[in-house]
């Protein structure tokens, strides 16, 4: 469905991505994991079409869509959940879920904001509030739920677990299952190692812009190199 | 006493009007495009030349004449973007503008006032006003022509509100302001939306400008003193804010207008730009700034 091939990317004149490859098949979740400063949220920025890739492809459903727009790319079915959910946190919650539909018609707004509404109560009864308003994990949800409106085939998110309470990301990540057994494919980009191995098809490991690892969660489990490197893990340690 | 105070505060009001149409659309473009528009003056000039063109050399209405103002400083609106402010961007990559944007408006201020003076002259021009007569209010009176900015400034500036709170496109606006990056994830076209916000502050600009033009006289520089005075009015009310830049410029107008009672009417222009300073230096976010004002 999505792939990067050798990309090579940054800001500015920073080269953060030095030979970046991934690809996500349809209907996975794939994770990404790595050090600080690693390129992840770059890599993610980049295959999003926030950032141009200075080399190589960014390739959706066999076409080249490197150096397309943010908005070109989310109207051919990719969903992007920035680190903090990219809520726009002055507006009412239910604004943030119109808005989640700007490419849709009215009616199928509508009705996906009624699905919404049915799946989550909470933000039924708190519609007119600010999204501000609302708990850090409830935010959370409230992006992914926004980002749902228009049914993407694939979610891009940058560590949707961050500065999240424990049992928050266990709701958070509980909804991403769920919505991955209905067909979404996912590239989840995480600090939280534990969190994401728990629930991917595929792992990458991004070091200093460059791929160290690919593979099912088990045989990065399974490897004492990347446990030690990237996991913290003392070598011998079972996972 | 109570007279005075009665007629200045409905002066006042009735001037508010103006500078709401003139500062509202200088806010929303500043808080949707973070570019302040130094030519907005000008739009407001060209309004002023719409309307004469229409009303003494075609012979149309008045109301025609105020159309076509909107109409025309719109289109012109349209292509500021795609002409001038995207080509800057593309070569900036991502580098920030700096001051960039305030030297290409000026640029485009100063265009288009020596344009306005190679096709129209200096000379000033007087338009026939919209609608003749004087409301005697007891206390003041007031021209229909006044009463009719305020009029027009009112329906248009509830009609921009409605548009910013419920119409989808109002909301990718404010979307815009508030987050460029989440609001290209949500699909809105971010080129698309600046342009249509230039036009539509500057459109508001050029409505005033014919509206005006009966009150004052129309040559080139008309809009520029307007400019400099709506952008304290910004600025009090909270850069990129244009629901306090219409509550900011009722107040600098009616503040201008009751100062009369108490100082000089020599002194009386200066009194925006003493609460300008006044408000950079105790709270430079503005009276309704928002903590993340970009």
């Amino acid at each position: 469905m999505l792939a990067l091939e050798g990309v090579r990317g940054g800001y500015g004149k920073l080269e953060i991505l030095q030979s970046a490859s991934l690809d996500v098949p349809d209907g996975a979740i794939v994770g990404i994991i790595g050090p600080n400063g690693a390129g992840k949220s770059t890599l993610l920025k980049t295959a999003f079409g926030y950032l141009r890739p200075w080399a190589g492809r960014v390739v959706l459903d066999g076409r080249e869509i490197g150096g397309r727009r943010p908005d070109e790319i989310m109207r051919r079915g990719v969903g992007y959940l920035a680190q903090a959910g990219g809520l726009f946190a002055e507006m009412t919650v239910h604004d943030n879920l119109v808005l989640g539909g700007y490419t849709i018609s009215r009616a199928a707004k509508r009705r996906a904001i009624e699905e919404v509404y049915a799946r989550f109560p909470l933000f039924r009864e708190r519609r007119r509030q600010p999204a501000g308003a609302l708990s850090g994990g409830e935010q959370r949800l409230l992006a992914i739920a926004r980002a749902l409106i228009v049914k993407p085939r694939l979610l891009l998110l940058d560590e949707p677990s961050a500065a999240l309470a424990p049992r928050f990301i266990d709701d958070i990540y509980a909804t991403l299952v769920g919505l991955n057994r209905d067909g979404l494919a996912m590239l989840i980009v995480e600090q939280n190692v534990e969190a994401i191995l728990a629930v991917a098809h595929r792992v990458f490991v991004l070091d200093l812009g460059r791929n160290a690892f690919d593979g099912t969660p088990a045989e990065l489990r399974g490897s004492d190199r990347i446990r030690r490197l990237y996991l913290g893990e003392d070598e011998g340690e079972p996972a | 006493m109570l007279e005075s105070l009665l007629e200045f505060l409905i002066q006042g009001l009735v001037l508010g009007g103006l500078y709401a149409l003139f500062a509202v659309g200088l806010s929303l473009i500043f808080g949707v495009l973070d570019v302040i528009n130094v030519a907005h003056g000008e739009f407001f000039a060209i309004g002023g030349y719409l309307a004469f063109a229409a009303v003494v050399l075609l012979h149309l209405p008045g109301a025609l004449g105020v159309l076509g103002a909107a109409v025309g400083t719109f289109l012109l609106g349209l292509a500021v973007y795609p002409l001038l402010i995207a080509p800057l961007k593309r070569r900036l990559g991502g580098r920030p503008p700096g001051p960039l944007y305030l030297v290409l408006t000026l640029g485009l201020s100063t265009f288009l006032q020596s344009s306005l003076l190679a096709i129209a002259g200096g000379d000033y021009l007087r338009v026939p006003p919209q609608v003749s007569g004087i409301l005697d209010l007891g206390v003041t009176a007031v021209s229909h022509q006044r009463l009719l900015v305020l009029g027009v400034a009112a329906a248009l500036l509830t009609a921009l509100f409605a548009f910013l709170r419920w119409h989808p496109q109002g909301l990718a606006v404010r979307a815009v302001s508030l987050n460029p990056d989440a609001a290209q994830a949500m699909g809105i076209d971010l080129p698309r939306i600046f342009a249509l916000t230039l036009a539509l502050g500057v459109s508001l600009a050029g409505v005033g400008g014919a509206l005006m033009a009966p009150l004052f006289t129309v040559y080139p520089a008309v809009g520029f003193p307007l400019t400099i005075k709506a952008f304290a009015i910004t600025i009090l009310g909270g850069m990129g804010n244009p629901a306090g830049a219409l509550v900011a410029s009722f107040l600098v107008s009616v503040a201008e207008s009751l100062s009369v009672m108490v100082i000089p009417s020599q002194w009386q222009s200066l009194i925006a730009f003493a609460v300008m300073i006044v408000m950079l230096l105790i709270r430079p976010r503005g009276l309704f700034g928002r903590g993340d004002a970009r």
